[in-house]
């Protein structure tokens, strides 16, 4: 009886896995199907085009908690960026270093009497400043909120124009991120959200606040990341948002509509994915009321971030992102196959539910399973060893489409030998950080289940910024 | 020991596994074929250019007798770089350009690249034509122009402008109103290029005539047309619709002077979006006459009009910082008085950016 239970239960694994299998091969197809229309997006970019007045402005919003190691670089860059017309929003969340110090400093900047209209729920601002070099260049400090969202929120209710674009405060903009990213503003009146593509910034070199030199990083848990990030933007989001079902718009690179998302409520300080959380809310408003709506991703408007390269911080990170997609498919349970939801609450939410919520469950079953038939004499050598060859094929099967891709897309990394690292990196990801990925999420789960609160703190490394 | 359960997923994951790494494989050699030959095209394509780009620009002076020859796999990139710098040049200084397309036969080839498969070769074909003021064309054009995809429609719009305005007016005007998938940029950008008298008369003709859902999106294009003719028309919108967009729109584009009055009415309607359109307006063409209308609208219960109305104050003429504190400090409500606080401070902050606020 137990041997057919196990029997029964490495069935679900391995239906399960092929599942995901064929999610991914889904999405790729998407991707695919998407790419004509993309490719000849760029050509028409490429056309010079005529600047008018007639842009739609922005405001940009950088929260900032001990950011005096970056705030000033990473100020200095998006005041370059390529865009008739923006401000920069910096929210300095009540930090204890000297960032407030600094900006003023770098940017002669002057309290000026505050007076706003709160319509978001964050904690008090004490103090406002406004550069007297950039004019469009503005500081709130606040009482910290402990979390992001209270800091973006302050930046939302402070922000001039109507569409905003919450940023981290080390993030690298490419200079036409925001000619990019608007696009669909002006294609769409029915435009909600727009998400961009976010890079790995290690291993890059920084100068000016503009990127100089990309190449991929040399430390190997960047590195996994970078593969998972090429992953994740190449062809997760691409797929989704081909067929207007896209779940998510990471928190580095997104344009909102301000208004919708005071309708929503603000970012959710109740999550540790508040990104996640703010597109599903989106999602549930719009459908619900029956109201036209689209929410698009433009892989062309490009950020760039930093990865954790530490094990440690790179473990905080990921079991907290585990914890807050739990917490937002949570929040927004509503959307699941809710008759109104269409394809989001039908195909991705479910998606969702199952091969990122729940599967750390089935995977770390698969993986334990495995290994312990194996000992015990249940699989042979063989069996091990065909379970092995099916896992590192659909691993690499995936991976290797996403390189092409960005080989033939986007061709970001020049140096032939960074193409090399790329694929070697995507072969040994497989032996090892993917289990131990696996397992990360598994404890982000276990700590949702049991409202266990992780450490949460991180640490810039900043050595991309170095040469500035 | 092993069951027929587990058999049945070894024989499955050894067939799949196999299979996707006989293909991981393929892909490998693709990406790296693809690579290697992106680097041999590139360095082809740029050696291309550099020769063109000489020949091109130095035809904008003279004409050489002898030009390359262009093999078929260089035509787009010739096309691409030609699109380029006639975008980049003034039409005068770039007449030249059109004699060398047509000396190398590559009007023959825009002509032909209407009827291919490859989009992005259809576009690059209209756009040239459009430049070369190829008339043949017109009919192939202006189906272009009505194509479902925006891309098309606005590069073909555009090239039916050049080839002649005069006729493109009435074609051009009718999509403006029609198509709601162009941006306001875009139709703005067309105003500019569309140096045609009788534009003005037909668009604002049409705009009147047009449903109330696009009125707001074309009125706000009023500000790239001559003012006198568009004033009539935004009085009438501003008093004989109740439509909120359409208002908003109106205010947004109202610089009759003389007529301030219809502005300061507007201070006073239900909807706090017009409110503040309203007090913006007047901050732009607004006389010392307001200083009591703004200054009662910064009570307004609605922080933006309240805003607004502060920057508005600050923006008339003969507004002082000096006048401005002095509005603040004997106005009895608190938060008007919060609110021209900030704004002093914003004038100031501005002021020495060396600005106007």
């Amino acid at each position: 009886m137990w041997l057919e239970l196990l029997i029964s239960l490495q069935w679900i694994c391995f239906i399960f896995f092929l599942g995901l299998v064929a999610g991914y091969i889904f999405l790729i197809c998407l991707t695919l199907a998407h790419l004509p229309g993309y490719v000849r997006k760029q050509i028409l970019d490429s056309m010079p085009q005529t600047q008018t007045d007639y842009c739609m402005p922005i405001s940009i919003v950088v929260p900032a908690y001990n950011e005096e190691a970056i705030i000033v670089n990473s100020v200095r860059s998006l005041l370059q960026i390529d865009y008739p017309e923006f401000e920069i929003v910096v929210v300095n969340d009540g930090s204890k270093d000297a960032t407030e110090q600094k900006m003023v400093e770098a940017f002669k900047m002057i309290p000026i009497p505050l007076a706003i209209q709160q319509r978001l729920p964050h904690q008090p601002i004490t103090a406002f400043f406004q550069s007297t070099v950039f004019p469009s260049l503005k500081m709130v400090t606040k009482i910290n909120g402990g979390c992001k969202s209270d800091a973006t929120n302050t930046g939302i209710d402070t922000a001039t124009y109507s569409l905003v674009c919450p940023l981290d405060a080390d993030s690298v903009m490419d200079k036409d991120c925001l000619k990019h990213l608007v696009k669909p503003y002006l294609e769409n009146p029915h435009t909600v959200a727009v998400g961009g593509s976010v890079r790995v910034a290690n291993g890059c070199q920084v100068k000016d606040g503009l990127l100089t030199d990309i190449s991929v990083p040399r430390n190997i848990w960047a590195l996994f990341q970078l593969i998972e990030y090429l992953r994740a933007f190449h062809f997760v989001r691409v797929g989704w948002a081909a067929i207007d079902a896209l779940p998510i718009i990471s928190g580095a690179v997104g344009l909102f509509k301000k208004e919708l998302i005071f309708e929503v409520g603000g970012y959710s300080q109740k999550t540790h994915a508040e990104d996640f959380e703010m597109i599903l809310k989106l999602h549930l408003y719009h459908r619900l009321r029956n109201l036209p709506y689209h929410i698009a991703n433009v892989p062309s408007a490009v950020c760039w971030t930093e990865v954790p390269e530490t094990h440690e911080y790179l473990k905080r990170q990921r079991v907290r992102w585990q914890t807050g997609c739990l917490e937002c498919l949570w929040f927004n349970k509503k959307l699941l196959f809710h008759p109104k939801c269409g394809r989001i609450g039908w195909l991705t939410v479910p998606y969702q539910v199952i091969f990122e919520g729940i599967s750390p469950i089935i995977e770390m079953f698969g993986y334990l399973s495995t290994v312990v038939f194996f000992l015990t004499g249940f699989l042979s050598y063989e069996g091990a060893l065909a379970l092995l060859i099916l896992v590192l094929g659909t691993g690499y099967l995936v991976t290797f489409i996403t390189i092409l891709i960005e080989e033939v897309l986007f061709a970001t990394y020049k140096k032939p030998k960074d193409l090399l690292i790329l694929f070697a990196a995507s072969i040994i990801e497989n032996f090892g950080y993917r289990q131990l990925h696996a397992f990360w999420r598994f404890r982000g789960l276990f700590d949702w289940v049991f409202k266990i609160e992780g450490k949460r703190e991180m640490a810039r490394i900043g050595t991309w910024q170095a040469s500035e | 020991m092993q069951s027929s359960g587990f058999e049945t997923i070894v024989f499955l994951a050894w067939r799949i596994g196999i299979l996707c790494l006989v293909v991981c494989l393929l892909l490998f050699f693709i990406t790296i074929a693809w690579r290697y030959y992106n680097l041999k095209i590139q360095a082809r394509t740029e050696e291309f250019k550099q020769l063109w780009l000489e020949i091109l620009i130095n035809s904008l002076d003279e004409i050489p007798r002898d030009l390359p020859e262009i093999e078929k796999a260089n035509q787009n990139t010739f096309l691409v770089l030609w699109n380029h710098l006639k975008e980049t040049l003034k039409a005068e200084t770039s007449k030249n350009l059109n004699v060398i397309v047509r000396k190398t036969g590559m009007d023959f080839v825009a002509v032909s690249k209407l009827s291919s498969r490859k989009q992005d070769e259809n576009l690059l074909a209209i756009n040239t034509l459009g430049w070369l003021k190829e008339e043949n064309c017109w009919s192939e054009i202006e189906k272009f122009a009505r194509h479902k995809e925006t891309s098309f429609s606005l590069i073909a719009a555009k090239a039916l402008i050049r080839i002649n305005p005069e006729r493109a007016v009435p074609v051009i005007v009718r999509l403006m109103v029609e198509r709601e998938d162009w941006a306001t940029e875009a139709k703005a950008e067309i105003i500019r290029n569309i140096e045609v008298e009788r534009f003005e008369e037909t668009f604002l003709e049409a705009v009147w005539q047009a449903s109330d859902e696009v009125k707001p999106g074309l009125i706000k294009l009023f500000n790239l047309l001559t003012s006198e003719k568009t004033a009539p028309f935004v009085e009438k919108f501003l008093t004989e619709f109740k439509d909120t967009e359409i208002i908003l729109a109106g205010l947004l584009v109202f610089k009759d002077v003389d007529k301030l009055d219809l502005v300061r009415g507007f201070l006073s309607h239900n909807v706090w979006q017009v409110r503040m359109a309203a007090a913006v307006c007047l901050g732009n063409i607004g006389t010392k006459d307001d200083v009591k209308t703004l200054t009662q609208a910064v009570n307004d219960r609605e922080w933006w009009v309240r805003y607004h109305s502060a920057r508005a104050l600050a923006k008339l003429p003969t507004m002082t910082s000096r006048k401005l504190k002095n509005i603040a400090k004997k106005h009895p409500n608190e938060f008007s008085r919060d609110i021209i606080q900030r704004v002093i401070g914003e004038r100031e902050a501005t002021g020495l950016c060396g600005l106007n606020y």
